[in-house]
């Protein structure tokens, strides 16, 4: 075991280096550079600003140069926000990013498990729960998440005065945004956890059970779930990544200051060394997630660990 | 059951974790602070360096200059007691006040200036805005690294209190480009010692009416009153300026009490447009279409002048809401040489008989053309209403691509398209600022449009020190731009459309769209 | 067959001739300006409103059909089929295959989306193929890691295991055993992904990537409106609502041949 996690995290070098390697080339060639601007600089300052981040130099010494720092785990000055280091910038918002990430994460998959499990069990008995349900999952991912935090913000601050409409100030300034950013992954759960659950439920050992006598929450919650949750945990894992790493029309709407921005604002900025330094972070927090998932397969499923 | 209770408690770690982290900004409630949005992170505060209005409206609040401009946009002293010009017009000498000082208790001196400037034109400094004092001498030639001798160029504190400019050529309006952030005074000693960090509020020394306490970088920046500062200690204890991208969420503060002004978004607009609290100011800024009068067919005249007389200019304040003023002249309201009357105005008829002497009878066997321009809200409308306009006035079916923004300003530098959309902002509230735009040296002109006429009268009007004569060189020079060349065809003005809350006093907005709050006061 | 499926098919019919007959059925074109009507909240000459250019959205949200249902639908089926195939292979390989194939996925999926859009409608153009290209290859990834775990559990099942000990073929135990197992994972992720394209086709036009004006689409539309949705809510709720509709045909659909599929009831 600790082994195959060893050897995983070893696996996260050439990832990483594959990522950084793919995404220094293509914002290389992505047309307009950092230093283009509607008023234009003449070319004599053009020149010493370029002198300045080494971007005079060949393409592959630039490279190197980069790669270089990386591994003394500099990832660089921002070129848009002078004076300012991309690990400070990290370091800044990053944990920003985490606190409302985790929020919406069990926010959504208690939400997300809850309606599927609750739909699932109440198909062919209560069949309105089932449907209100379902309803209420495509409503969840067919609004546009600015738009359901325009609406939230529309009757929760602005009508009723229940929350702040925007800024981070305290945790009352978490649960707009957070439900914004839970909505749709919930509501994806919970058709993935009601679809799969159904599949489980017909499988034989449950049909055993059930010819066991054991009543329904047992076998629910001792058998069927731990297997129908398999699809929802290699989701969850990018998802974990994706949401604390921030997202970028929920902070920019909310007014919060977390990195998810970056991963637009830096690529409209051509801001190469915040674009290789979000990209890489996040990098990393999919390998460890998806080697989260990987390890939560062998606990819930014990037959994928006889591979 | 030992299982199911550590999953629970998996689940409920995180909780506890977050509430015991700091969520807690610092509420301020006090009485005499004034609450705004900016659009964005002022990406630097160090004024040699920022380039952009928000970092500017910032310094602006943080920190005084030789100049700065009064409620007409005129230059008058601030740091300097005046200015003396000598006879040939090249040479300005700035007394500068002998009581005024840096919030650390130093008092700031003709050196100070000297310092900022050369540093500003210093090659490894890399400032954007370095060119503003390439009407120096020998300031060009330093910045581009023909010289090395910093000592050569035209800057000389020539005591603590008097600061000597030496220019190549005159230079009517240089006490305008003093009044510009980037030309203020920097401590040498501060900027060595901190380095990269030397505008952290720890380490950050000015000598405004206000001082930078805290930023909380993509947040929030806090400005406090500068008891020490020499035109007496502002109304205000305080300034919290709130990084705010979406203009919906600004609004929304405002209304719900957390803001004391905002800055409206055009769709609200006709929504205000009654209420007490709304206001509407013109704005220094030029919003125009270009023609790459190098391709065919723009490389006629003819069609240029046809494509500007086409446009019905009063459909753009319907469209924006936002009180825009339609121009079909260069220099924008507001500003010394503004007159309206210069232009192509809107003559349908008159188009389609210029379109058809340039061999397009009702628009028959014109080329496909794209215009090109970046993507925002308001772009994407004026550039669909063009569209349509030039459909049905010319019979011409104009393309439309609108680009993201870096790759828009690399299609202007490499392959100008035919028609592009650029806008102009003033940095000092000069005309020339305006009219050199479009100058064939200008790096800013990508029309490839060069004017030998034009050229000489914008240089002329730049060393003319009389009033009358100098506004006579601007209105010939924009007849060219407009009239008859029309390399450029401008549209309007913006303006901006503010609502400020009824307690706030002594606010007045001005038309470089720079908030001086040293004068404002809260009134409950 | 359930009435919801009927319901559900007829909707997604009737958005298709809709779509294929958009200017016979609009009231006006979709780039007709009128500067005497901007903004108009609904009434009987614009049943739905008109914008700020003064165009109807009525007939800007009948030709928006045509984008938004492409881009939904195919976008998603490409994703769909690759991230199946790709996913299906590494996770019924296993071992190195699988693993190579995943951390693949994982670069791909930690290079931004943005960047890599950004370059294939620089070189493709902004036209439709261009959009459509570069959000089905930037969306196939999740797919991938999706049925790759799903094929990993599917495959140690017992019927699996006899399968493949009466000597079926890979491909065979792949297509006739494996397959019928994901499709309900599949059907929603199907589902689920025609929403996401529509709504990151409105993303690009954000940052200035998406279609042409003044071409519309509901994305488009949606974004347009959601910033006047106090002062114009016209703008914003019917292409909400166009978008909600279609997305829960989709559903519908897939519930019943899910169902088809799956006739036994669980409890």
């Amino acid at each position: 075991m600790l082994l195959f996690i060893l050897k995983r995290l070893l696996w996260a070098i050439p990832v990483l280096w594959l990522v950084a390697t793919i995404t220094f080339i293509v914002m290389h060639i992505v047309p307009g550079g950092p230093f283009d601007a509607e008023k234009q600089l003449p070319p004599e300052i053009r020149a010493n600003i370029e002198e300045k981040y080494h971007l005079d130099r060949p393409f592959h010494t630039q490279y190197l140069l980069y790669m270089e720092s990386l591994i003394r785990g500099d990832l660089g000055p921002s070129y848009k926000y002078l004076g300012r280091s991309v690990n400070d910038i990290l370091a800044d918002t990053f944990p920003v990013s985490i606190q409302l990430g985790v929020i919406a994460f069990i926010l959504s998959l208690i939400l997300g498990m809850g309606t599927g499990l609750l739909s699932a069990v109440s198909k062919g008995r209560g069949d309105w729960i089932d449907k209100t349900s379902m309803l209420m999952a495509i409503g969840g991912v067919s609004i546009p998440h600015f738009v359901l935090a325009a609406l939230l913000i529309l009757i929760l601050s602005q009508t009723f005065h229940i929350f702040p409409p925007a800024l981070w100030e305290g945790w009352e300034y978490t649960i707009l945004p957070a439900v914004s950013l839970a909505a749709a992954p919930a509501a994806y759960m919970a058709r993935v956890m009601h679809s799969s659950l159904i599949n489980v439920l017909n499988e034989d050992y449950i049909r055993t059970c059930y010819a066991k006598g054991l009543p329904l929450r047992t076998i629910l919650f001792k058998h069927a779930l731990k297997n129908a949750a398999v699809p929802l945990v290699s989701f969850s894992g990018p998802l974990f990544a994706g949401l604390i790493t921030g997202s970028f029309i929920i902070e920019y709407i909310f007014s919060i200051p977390g990195m998810g921005k970056y991963f637009v604002t830096a690529v409209i900025n051509r801001d190469y060394p915040l674009i290789m330094g979000v990209t890489l972070l996040y990098g990393l927090l999919i390998v460890l997630a998806n080697l989260a998932v990987d390890l939560l397969y062998f606990f819930i499923d014990p037959r994928i660990r006889k591979r | 059951m030992i299982k199911r209770h550590f999953v629970l408690l998996l689940l409920l770690l995180p909780l506890i974790w977050l509430s015991s982290c700091d969520l807690q900004g610092n509420h301020i409630n006090d009485l005499q602070t004034f609450r705004m949005a900016v659009s964005s992170e002022p990406p630097t505060l160090d004024w040699n360096l920022a380039t952009d209005s928000i970092s500017i409206r910032i310094i602006e609040n943080l920190m005084e200059g030789l100049t700065q401009f009064d409620q007409d946009l005129n230059p008058v002293p601030a740091v300097a007691k005046g200015w003396k010009v000598s006879e040939d017009g090249k040479t300005y000498i700035f007394p500068l006040h002998n009581s005024i000082s840096w919030s650390d208790g130093k008092r700031v001196t003709a050196h100070d200036f000297e310092y900022s400037w050369k540093r500003l034109l210093n090659p490894a400094t890399a400032a954007e805005y370095a060119y503003f004092l390439y009407d120096i001498e020998n300031a060009y030639e330093y910045n581009s690294g023909q010289i090395k001798d910093p000592s050569l160029i035209g800057i000389k504190a020539i005591d603590d209190t008097t600061f000597e400019v030496r220019l190549r050529k005159p230079v009517v309006y240089f006490p305008s480009i003093t009044t510009f952030t980037a030309t203020f005074p920097l401590r040498r000693d501060i900027v060595e010692k901190y380095g990269d960090h030397w505008t952290d509020p720890a380490n950050i020394v000015t000598n405004g009416p206000f001082l930078l306490k805290e930023w909380r970088h993509e947040y929030s920046l806090t400005l406090t009153a500068n008891k020490d500062y020499y035109g007496g200690r502002p109304k205000l204890d305080a300034i919290r300026f709130y990084v705010i991208g979406e203009s919906t969420t600004a609004l929304t503060l405002y209304e719900t009490g957390g803001l004391d002004m905002v800055s409206l978004p055009p769709l609200a607009i006709p929504h205000y447009k009654k209420h007490s609290e709304y206001s509407h100011h013109p704005f220094l800024r030029g919003y125009y279409y270009g023609f790459n009068v190098e391709k065919p067919p723009f490389n006629d005249k003819r069609v240029r002048q046809s494509f500007s007389m086409a446009i019905d200019r009063t459909a753009f304040p319907e469209i924006l809401k936002g009180g825009e003023l339609p121009a079909t002249s260069w220099i924008p309201q507001g500003m010394m040489g503004y007159n309206p009357s210069i232009g192509l105005s809107f003559d349908p008829a008159g188009a389609r008989a210029l379109l058809r002497e340039a061999g397009y009878p009702d628009g028959s066997g014109f080329p496909e053309v794209t215009a090109v321009f970046s993507t925002n809200p308001e772009n994407l409308l004026i550039a669909q209403n063009l569209q349509a306009q030039w459909k049905k006035n010319l019979g011409i079916e104009v393309k439309l691509d609108n680009q993201e923004w870096k790759v828009f300003l690399k299609t202007l530098q490499t392959n100008t398209p035919p028609i592009f959309r650029l806008g102009w902002g003033a940095d000092y509230p000069d005309p020339d600022n305006f009219m050199n735009l479009f100058t064939s040296t200008s790096g800013n002109n990508r029309t490839h449009w060069k004017n030998r006429e034009y050229d000489r009268l914008v240089e002329a009007a730049a060393m003319e020190q009389d009033l009358e004569k100098r506004k006579r060189l601007y209105d010939q020079a924009q007849k060219i731009l407009t009239e008859e060349n029309v390399p450029i065809m401008p549209l309007f003005t913006n303006a901006q459309n503010l609502l400020v809350k009824p307690y706030v006093k002594g606010f007045r907005p001005n038309a470089m769209d720079i908030t001086y709050l040293k004068d404002v006061w809260i009134e409950r | 067959m359930k009435l919801s499926v009927l319901i559900g098919v007829f909707v997604i019919l009737l958005a298709c001739i809709v779509a294929l007959f958009a200017p016979w059925i609009a009231p006006y074109t979709y780039d007709q300006q009128d500067m005497s009507v901007i903004l108009q909240p609904p009434d009987k000459d614009h049943l739905l409103g008109t914008d700020s250019l003064g165009r109807d959205l009525l007939s800007r949200m009948i030709y928006g059909t045509r984008v938004s249902l492409s881009i939904g639908l195919f976008t998603s089926l490409v994703a769909m089929a690759i991230g199946t195939v790709y996913g299906g292979v590494a996770g019924y390989k296993g071992g190195w295959a699988d693993h190579l194939m995943m951390r693949l996925v994982d670069v791909l999926f930690a290079i931004p989306d943005l960047l890599l859009i950004i370059l294939i409608t620089v070189v493709i153009g902004r036209e439709f193929w261009g959009i459509f290209l570069a959000l089905s290859l930037v969306s196939w990834v999740s797919v991938a890691r999706l049925v790759r775990g799903e094929v990993l559990r599917l495959k140690e099942m017992p019927y699996i295991e006899a399968a493949r000990g009466i000597g079926a073929g890979s491909w065979r135990i792949l297509l006739r055993h494996l397959l019928p197992g994901l499709r309900g994972l599949l059907i929603v992720t199907f589902t689920f992904r025609i929403p996401a394209a529509i709504l990151s086709e409105s993303t690009l036009s954000f940052v200035g990537l998406g279609l042409a004006p003044p071409f519309s689409s509901w994305g488009v539309l949606a974004n347009d409106g959601w910033t006047a949705m106090r002062f114009f809510p016209h703008l914003m709720v019917f292409p909400g609502i166009a978008i909600f509709v279609i997305v829960l045909a989709c559903n519908l659909v897939g519930d019943g041949l899910r169902d088809l599929w799956e006739p036994k009831s669980p409890v």
